[in-house]
């Protein structure tokens, strides 16, 4: 028997029949400050629609994911405390047609605010938050700005947990060898570590080399992320080589260092020495033929 | 530098460059005249050199569209990225979905039209979910992307019933971006509801609601293997690791229901939230 039932995810209820785009810059906003001070920083909301739109901001918490650069958002709950809290800005703004807006963020920090690196989203939005599902009820789009606020006081640290091949293989083929660098905040300011590696063989020659992290990703306190890459060739290399890891992740920070070995045979010298080991046999079998005859 | 009332941030001297420059499908802000550019790096410094590297805006451009079934149009062949359907109402620059067998199975495919012909659209890409569509006429369609409503219908005990919604983002962010979804509870009306599909599979003749995303690869979602529920907590439903221009995704909503099913309309509020990597 058909039932008769309707099912509506609606995207919008104030502008149902319009497709939702918009802009929102920048993506990520790193601000720094002294207990009791105020910090401000701008956030601009660009209207792509040719009609005049009502933009909604709102701050709000999110926690990092472990080995991962996404943000988790979480419910927005008053009264919780932390970085939403000391955000300040207009809540509902109006872009005009094709127009952009600078909404000016302010941060009061409390005199009693924990030093180091605190972090917060600000979410820009095309609907209200607090909108309630009549029939057609809104699906919102969301841009979230992520702010990173560091008080004055904390300090950078970080570990280098481990620094390793891919496929750790004692005899290698080429010298473009796959990498894992593990790093570790093991402070209250958030890093960003960069480096290098460079494939070092017997000689002291640099053979092959990799950025580590050009990105400038972050790594939150108290987390741990891993940083990939790929070493690409510079030179020809035979032999034992050592792939050698700096990692820099602040000014005042000691430099991170980690290695690992492993023994380069390119392939073409492998070729080359399988003909010759070819043309030696043939030559020892020939040679033992005509003995024998 | 800086003066009573302004301050310059960083300067170069060159000989041009513009803000503006721009065509159909590109923007360009450039600068002629820097020497020595790019990156270097040594031990414990790295120095980017040029006056551009100092210009980071990162901007996020989001665009969110439904399915508008209002402009459903019978979709017959596909040659690379032409489409043979009717072109009524259709303009370049459109936002399109184009679906194979329309129903729980469906390929579904998105692009933007580059060029309209006679009888024929042609598409900049056809974004899909893992598999190409094959059009061969039989119930298979064209749906421009311009609602904000995703309307699923009128429900039916044979049937699943789809929506799909789209996405075009451009995030200036080096590290990529996340796309997270959540609801604020199930398609509801007062106390009846639909029940988030549990299986993997939203199935006719079961009363189940779900999406599935077009992206194959998420490691922080299963939206990406099977259908999947949407819930109160932000889960993921696209993401890309470096900066994009005009990437696309969407989500295949799909809706079913039992015998039993309350004869209701349901709604609820589900919110799509993008953000740069960190």
């Amino acid at each position: 028997m058909r039932r008769l039932a309707i099912a509506i995810v609606t995207l919008t209820t104030l502008l149902p029949m319009a497709a939702l785009a918009f802009s929102v810059s920048p993506a990520i906003i790193d601000l720094s400050g002294a207990r009791g001070a105020v910090a401000t920083a701008s956030v601009t909301v660009t209207n792509a629609d040719a009609r005049e739109k009502t933009y909604y901001l709102q701050a709000t918490a999110f926690e990092p994911r472990e080995d991962s650069d996404a943000p988790r958002f979480m419910p927005r709950e008053e009264g919780s405390g932390g970085l939403p809290e000391w955000i300040s800005m207009e809540e509902r703004v109006r872009v005009s047609a094709s127009g952009r807006l600078e909404v000016p963020v302010r941060v009061a920090v409390p005199p009693d605010a924990l030093p180091g690196t605190h972090y917060a989203a600000i979410m820009v939005s095309d609907a209200p938050y607090d909108v309630v599902a009549p029939q057609g009820a809104p699906l919102q789009a969301r841009v979230a700005v992520l702010l990173f606020f560091t008080v004055e006081g904390g300090e950078a640290k970080a570990a280098l947990m481990d620094f390793l091949p891919t496929n750790p293989r004692a005899v290698r083929l080429d010298a473009a060898a796959a990498f894992s660098v593990r790093v570790q905040n093991q402070g209250d300011v958030v890093v960003a570590p960069m480096g290098t590696v460079d494939l070092v063989d017997a000689l002291g020659r640099t053979v092959a080399s990799a950025r580590v992290n050009g990105e400038g990703s972050r790594v939150i306190p108290g987390r741990t992320r891993a940083f990939t890459g790929t070493l690409v060739p510079d030179a020809f290399a035979l032999g034992p080589v050592t792939a050698l890891l700096r990692l820099s992740y602040a000014p005042d920070a000691p430099v991170l260092f980690s290695s690992f070995s492993f023994f380069l045979i390119p392939v073409p010298v492998v070729a080359s020495l399988g003909i010759l080991a070819l043309i030696a046999a043939i030559l020892i079998v020939g040679r033992a033929l005509r003995r024998r005859a | 530098m800086s003066s009573a009332n302004f301050l310059i941030r960083w300067d170069a001297l060159g000989t041009g460059g513009d803000d503006t420059s721009s065509s159909a499908s590109y923007q360009v802000r450039d600068t002629t005249g820097n020497t020595a550019i790019g990156d270097s790096t040594s031990t414990s410094y790295g120095v980017a050199a040029g006056y551009r590297q100092g210009v980071n805006d990162q901007v996020i451009t989001f665009e969110v569209a439904a399915q508008d079934n209002g402009t459903e149009q019978a979709a017959t062949a596909l040659v690379g990225t032409t489409v043979t359907t009717g072109t009524a109402g259709l303009a370049v620059g459109d936002f399109i979905l184009l679906v194979q067998d329309k129903g729980a199975s469906q390929v579904s495919a998105v692009g933007r039209i580059s060029s309209i012909g006679v009888g024929t659209i042609t598409l900049d890409e056809l974004k899909d979910g893992g598999t190409a569509p094959t059009i061969d006429g039989t119930n298979d369609f064209v749906y421009e992307l311009t609602s904000g409503t995703a309307a699923l219908g009128t429900l039916d005990v044979a049937a699943v019933n789809t929506s799909v919604v789209a996405f075009d983002v451009t995030a200036e962010v080096d590290a990529g971006y996340t796309l997270q979804a959540m609801d604020d509870g199930n398609l509801r009306n007062g106390a009846s509801d639909i029940n988030d599909v549990t299986d993997g599979a939203v199935t006719a003749g079961s009363e189940e609601y779900g999406g599935r995303s077009s992206d194959t690869s998420l490691a922080g979602s299963t939206f990406d293997t099977a259908d999947t529920a949407f819930t109160t907590s932000f889960q993921d439903v696209a993401d890309r690791s470096a900066a994009a221009f005009e990437s696309r995704d969407f989500v295949t909503l799909k809706a079913s229901m039992t015998g039993s099913t309350d004869n209701l309309a349901y709604a609820n509020v589900t919110s799509f939230v993008i953000s740069g990597n960190y």
